[in-house]
C-alpha cells in the first residue's frame, strides 16, 4: 500500500466525518464537520473540486445513483445533492441530531439515524426523498452507522448501547428485530452484499461478522438463526469508525 | 474489511476468509473512510489537512 496526501483546504484543527464515493462521476463527498460543509474530490485527478457551504455540523454522508445525501447533525436536517451538478435538490426535516444514513434508490427515500435530544428519544427515520413520505421508530439507544440490503427491503443499525444490531423492513419500519452484539459499542457498519453478510465495528475491539440474509427466512418469527463470529481487532477502549468493505 | 481507528491512528485491514489482518498507520483522530473503486481507501485526517489516499487497499 502507498499513500498520498490530497489537502482539503480550511483544515487546520478541524474535524472530518463520513465520506462516500460515487461511481459516477468518481467523486469522493465528505462530511466536514466543522466548517459546516460538504467537500467533494475527483477520484480520477485526485484533486479537491469544490467546498459546498450550508450543511450544519454535516456528519453522515451517503452516496448512490448519482445522488448524494448528507445529514446535517446541527441542522436537524438531511440535504439531497446532484452529485454531478453540486446543486442541493432538496432538504428533508429530520429528528434532532440525525448522524448515521443510508439511500435507497428504488424506493427513492433516505434512512437517518437521528441521536435525539433531552426531550427526543432516538429515532431511525424513512423519508420520501420527493413527495412527504415518512416512516419513523423509537430506537432502544444511541444509533450509530446503518446500511440497507442488496434487495434494499431492508435496513440494519448499529445501536451503541446496549451494542446490538437492529434490523427493520424498509420503507414501513416494521418486522423489527434486535440482535446483541458479543462486543460494546457497536459502531461502524458495512455490507457485503454478494455474500449476505454484515460487518460491525465495535469500540469494545471486536469486528463482528453476522450473515444477515437469515432474518427474513427465519421460521418462528423471533430471533432468527443467524453466524455471528467476532475477530478481536483492537484492544478495549479503542474507537472503531464506520468500515470499508472490499469485495 | 477496512477499519479505521480514531486513536492512535490506523487502519486494520481484515480478511474474513482467513482472519488475518494487516495494520496501516494514518494519524491520530482519522476515523472515517471512502472506499474509491476499485483499490483505493481514502482516510480523512484532520492531522493531514486532507485526505490520505492508500492505493492497493
Amino acid at each position: 500500500v502507498t499513500a498520498d496526501t490530497i489537502g482539503i483546504p480550511n483544515s487546520l484543527g478541524t474535524s472530518f466525518d463520513h465520506g462516500a464515493f460515487e461511481p459516477d462521476p468518481r467523486r469522493v463527498f465528505n462530511a466536514h464537520t466543522a466548517r459546516n460543509c460538504l467537500e467533494v474530490v475527483d477520484a480520477d485527478t485526485n484533486r479537491h473540486l469544490a467546498t459546498l457551504q450550508g450543511f450544519p455540523g454535516a456528519a453522515g454522508v451517503v452516496a448512490g445513483k448519482g445522488s448524494v445525501l448528507v445529514a446535517n447533525r446541527g441542522g436537524g436536517s438531511m440535504a439531497w445533492v446532484d452529485a454531478r451538478t453540486l446543486e442541493t435538490r432538496t432538504v428533508l426535516n429530520t429528528g434532532p441530531r440525525p448522524n448515521g444514513a443510508a439511500i435507497v434508490s428504488s424506493l427513492q427515500v433516505a434512512v437517518v439515524a437521528c441521536i435525539g435530544d433531552d426531550t427526543h428519544a432516538p429515532q431511525l427515520q424513512v423519508l420520501g426523498l420527493e413527495g412527504d413520505r415518512r416512516w419513523s421508530v423509537d430506537l432502544p439507544g444511541r444509533p450509530r452507522w446503518c446500511v440497507v440490503d442488496a434487495k434494499e427491503e431492508r435496513v440494519f443499525l448499529a445501536i451503541r448501547n446496549p451494542s446490538m444490531e437492529f434490523a427493520a423492513n424498509l420503507p414501513e419500519l416494521n418486522a423489527i428485530q434486535h440482535w446483541p452484539l458479543p462486543s460494546d459499542g457497536a459502531h461502524g457498519m458495512d455490507i457485503n452484499h454478494a455474500a449476505d453478510l454484515l460487518y460491525v465495528a465495535c469500540d469494545g475491539g471486536s469486528l463482528v461478522e453476522v450473515m444477515s440474509g437469515l432474518d427474513k427466512r427465519s421460521a418462528n418469527g423471533r430471533s432468527p438463526v443467524f453466524r455471528m463470529r467476532p475477530f478481536i481487532i483492537r484492544q478495549v477502549g479503542s474507537c472503531m469508525s464506520p468500515l470499508k468493505i472490499r469485495g | 474489511v477496512h477499519v479505521a481507528i480514531e486513536d492512535p491512528g490506523l487502519i486494520q485491514t481484515v480478511d474474513p476468509l482467513t482472519g488475518s489482518s494487516t495494520q496501516f498507520i494514518t494519524a491520530k483522530g482519522a476515523k472515517t473512510t471512502a472506499l474509491v473503486e476499485p483499490d483505493r481507501l481514502y482516510v480523512f485526517s484532520p492531522l493531514q489537512k486532507g485526505v490520505l489516499d492508500l492505493k492497493g487497499a
